[in-house]
Formats: C-alpha cells, structure tokens, sequence
C-alpha cells in the first residue's frame, strides 16, 4: 500500500516538473500564441475604419488624452518619428506582425517576442476602450515567452537544446499551468459567492445578453439544465487545480474546460478569449490526455483482447 | 538562466495568487512620484495586479445589466427632418465583424458606468458618425440600461427586462 501510494505521488502528484510535461511542449506553445496573436491583431483590422484609424469612433484624441505620459500613444510615437498617424500606425501594425511570424517561425524568439510584446503594449494604449479579458491573458504569455526560451525546437533554424534550457522550458510549461489555474481559481470564487450562478439564473441571462451572442442559443431548455451547468462551471473552475491530479477525472477536466471555452466562442460571442483559453489549455494539458487515453486503450486491449482481434480482422 | 526563470516565476506566481486572494492593499498612497510611475510601468508590463474574476463583479450580485444604443442621424429637409438609424437592434456592434462585437459591446458597458469616459467616447463617436454621413448635421444618442431578472415559469427560465433611458444626448457640427 505505501509503495503504492509513493508510486501514485511519484507518478501523478503536481509539483513533479515531468508531470504534464514532454519535450517541444513550449514550442507549442510559442507557435501557438504568436499564430493567436497575429489572428487577434488582424481581426481589429477587419473593422479598421471603425476601431483603429486615427478618427475611428473612438479619436486618438480620447485615448491619448486618457494615457500617462510614460505611455507610447500612436500620436505621441508619430510625433517624435516625424511621420503622419496612419504613416505610424501602418509602421507599428507591420513590425507587430514581422515579429510575431518570427515567433512562430522559431527565429531570434526572445528578441521577437519583447518586440512583439512592447508593440502589444504600445498598440493596447490606442485600443484600450476595445480591450477585456482575452487580451489581459495575451499580454501575459508574451511576457512569458520574453522570459523562457522557445526557440530551440519546432524552427526553421533549430538549435542544440542542453539540459538547463530543458529545466527552464519545463518551469515556463508548469508557470503556465499554475496560471492558468489560479486564474480559473479566481473567477470560481466570484461566481461560488453569486447565488445567480448556482441556480443557473446568471447563465440563463448572459446567454440572452444581445451584447454577447454569436448564436443563438436554444432558450426552450428548462431551468434545471442552467443550474447544472452553472454549478459544474463552478465546480471546474474552484477545483481546476485539484481535479488535474486525478487520473482519468484529469482528462474530463480538460475536455470540460475546452467545450466551455467552445461554447463561449459559439453562444457568447467572445470569440477570441475562447480560442485563446482552449488553446493554452490543450498545449498546457495535452500529454496528460495523451497518457490516460493510451492506459484507457492498453486496459480495454488487455482484458478484451478477442473482441478487439475480431474487430480489427 | 534556471535561477533567473525560477525566480520569475516564483516572484509572479506568488504575486498573483496575492493578488487573486485580495491580500494586498486595494490602493497605495505613494510617497514618491517616481516609485508610483515604476510601479505603473511594471503591472502594465507584467498585468500581474490583475484579478481574473470573468462573468462575476459586485452588480451582479444584484441584478444583470447590459446597455443598448440607439444611434440616429438628423437632417432638416423642408419642412420635414430626414432620420437615419446607425444602430441596429439596439446596439452598434452591428457595425463591426462579429469577431469585434464583444469589444464594442465592452466598450458600452464601460462607457455607461464612468460619465467623464462615456462623454469623452459619444462625443468622439458622433464625429465619427457626423463625418461619415456629412449630409446629416445632428445626431442623437440615447443609451437604455436593461435591468433583467429570470423568473421561473412551467420550469424553463422566462426573460424580464426593465428598460432605464440613462442617458440622451443631441451633437451637432453647427457651431
């Protein structure tokens, strides 16, 4: 039983930095968040006349005004540079994504990423009032990937990976998934304190927001189902840290998590935060999917091995 | 490099979760200018001040809110005034792709809870809007508050909304 017990904390338990964690895993993770940011940056340029020309409808005027005077407005950047606002925005839009493709093309990574997130950052004090959540979580993995290395593998020009930059893309991989779950853990709070949220009123009513719909969601569902998959929201999110300990339970977390972003994408129109948050989650938590799906299969091929011989001859 | 990546992620998980478990003062009176404008730069730069508490805040545990718009452009033709209607359905996210709905969307629900800022963005917008359509000289705002309840009715969630006009506004171009 004790050695039992050592091998299942030796195998599963959270602090070990191999759980969760195989090689290429943060160059996954760079690929994926330079191709998502480079998305994200050219649908604002979908509605470019509206969002980020310099008499959109929201001025530079406004956005300057509202800016400290350490922050690198557009205006303030085009009047040191000496070049007209658009001149400028064209001149920052085009480095923003040079670097972002040399990000996901594995080239100078650490440089194309502080690039990539200082222009992320100058771009954000024109577009704040059009800013939430998605790109609170952009800004953060930018900055991680400023800080760990990404570029050894998965490049056009792939390096000698040594065992120290191993050890630190495995803390940036655990980095994120502790992120990610305290974040989780955060909006668990708020909603467990919400009674609207337990009896599936809040849900109901987010749903039928105009503000936030892609599509329609079917509003003939009863009341109980809200309820459900208000408290399993909860649930998910509170114990998001926890439950990715679990065997098996671990892989229905993930696949929870990821249809919730979907449905957040489809049924609430926040379209990038979903894709943002279901990419991290299967880049941080893929191998763990991998794992209980390969020991699902040995176990059926184990004890069902005539049924499954009859199905494959 | 271990050490130093180490340290980071130490250092901004730690604060984080302080952060997260509101165990840090919610406003500092800085003693020095410079200390605060360092300060600025580094959550601007490392967003590690932030709270992620997505789809809750204290109004909701009230009520749930969400605006409208309805956005009309004037002209005097005659005797009678042309109208045209920018918003659609009570909203101007119409206006942008459905990928850019949630940010304008956003952007009214923050506008209608800070004045200075909800003044600041419809009188940006009307120029915008008057620019557009130079033919048109006035244009009219009105920004309706839907305070919304679910009641239970035959066991399926039944919709009720009360409808507050917050705000009505006219601009003109016409000095």
């Amino acid at each position: 039983m004790k050695k039992q017990l050592q091998l299942f904390l030796r195998e599963h338990l959270f602090y070990k930095i191999a759980y969760s964690n195989v090689a290429n895993q943060f160059e996954y993770f760079r690929i994926g968040i330079a191709l998502f940011s480079i998305f994200s940056f050219l649908s604002f340029w979908l509605d470019y006349d509206l969002l980020l020309v310099p008499d959109g409808i929201i001025n530079w005027e406004v956005t300057n005004a509202s800016a400290y005077w350490f922050e690198p407005h557009l205006l303030k950047v085009s009047e040191i540079i000496g070049l007209a606002p658009m001149t400028t925005l064209y001149l920052v839009s085009f480095l923003y994504l040079a670097s972002l493709v040399l990000l996901a093309l594995g080239l100078h990574t650490r440089l194309a990423a502080i690039v990539a997130l200082l222009l992320f950052l100058t771009l954000s004090v024109n577009l704040s009032p059009f800013l939430y959540g998605v790109d609170l979580y952009q800004n953060v993995f930018l900055l991680f990937l400023c800080v760990f290395p990404s570029g050894y593998a998965c490049s056009i020009r792939p390096l000698p990976i040594t065992k120290a930059i191993q050890n630190s893309q495995q803390i940036g991989i655990r980095t994120i998934q502790l992120y990610l779950g305290l974040t989780y853990l955060s909006a668990g709070l708020g909603k467990a304190k919400m009674a609207s949220w337990h009896n599936g009123e809040f849900l109901f009513l987010s749903i039928s927001d105009p503000n936030y719909e892609l599509f329609s969601f079917p509003d003939t569902l009863p009341a109980i189902f809200y309820a459900s998959i208000g408290i399993l929201v909860v649930t998910l999110e509170l114990f998001y840290l926890l439950l990715v300990f679990l065997p098996y339970i671990r892989s229905f977390l993930v696949i929870s998590i990821v249809g919730m972003h979907l449905f957040i994408v489809l049924f609430m129109g926040l379209v990038p935060f979903g894709v943002l948050l279901a990419l991290v989650n299967i880049i941080a938590w893929y191998p763990l999917l991998k794992k209980d799906y390969s020991t699902l299969h040995q176990s059926i091929i184990s004890k069902f091995p005539r049924l499954l011989a009859t199905n494959y001859s | 490099m271990n050490q130093i990546t180490k340290i980071f992620a130490i250092g901004f998980l730690v604060f984080q979760s302080l952060v997260i478990f509101q165990l840090l003062p919610k406003q500092v009176n800085y003693e020095s200018y410079a200390v605060e404008v360092i300060l600025r730069i580094f959550f601007t730069v490392s967003k590690v001040n932030h709270a992620y508490d997505f789809f809750t805040s204290e109004s909701d545990l009230k009520e749930y809110t969400y605006t409208s718009n309805k956005v009309v452009l004037y002209q005097l033709s005659g005797d009678s005034i042309d109208t045209h209607t920018i918003s659609n359905e009570g909203s101007i996210t119409y206006l942008v792709n459905p990928i850019n709905r949630t940010r304008i969307a956003h952007l009214q629900n923050i506008a209608t809870n800070d004045t200075l800022l909800y003044s600041a963005i419809v009188r940006s917008e009307a120029i915008h809007f008057l620019a557009e359509h130079p033919s048109y000289s006035v244009i009219g705002f009105d920004v309706l508050k839907h305070r919304c309840k679910a009641k239970i009715m035959d066991s399926q969630f039944v919709l009720e909304t009360q409808v507050d006009t917050v705000f009505s506004n006219l601009f003109s171009m016409i000095e």
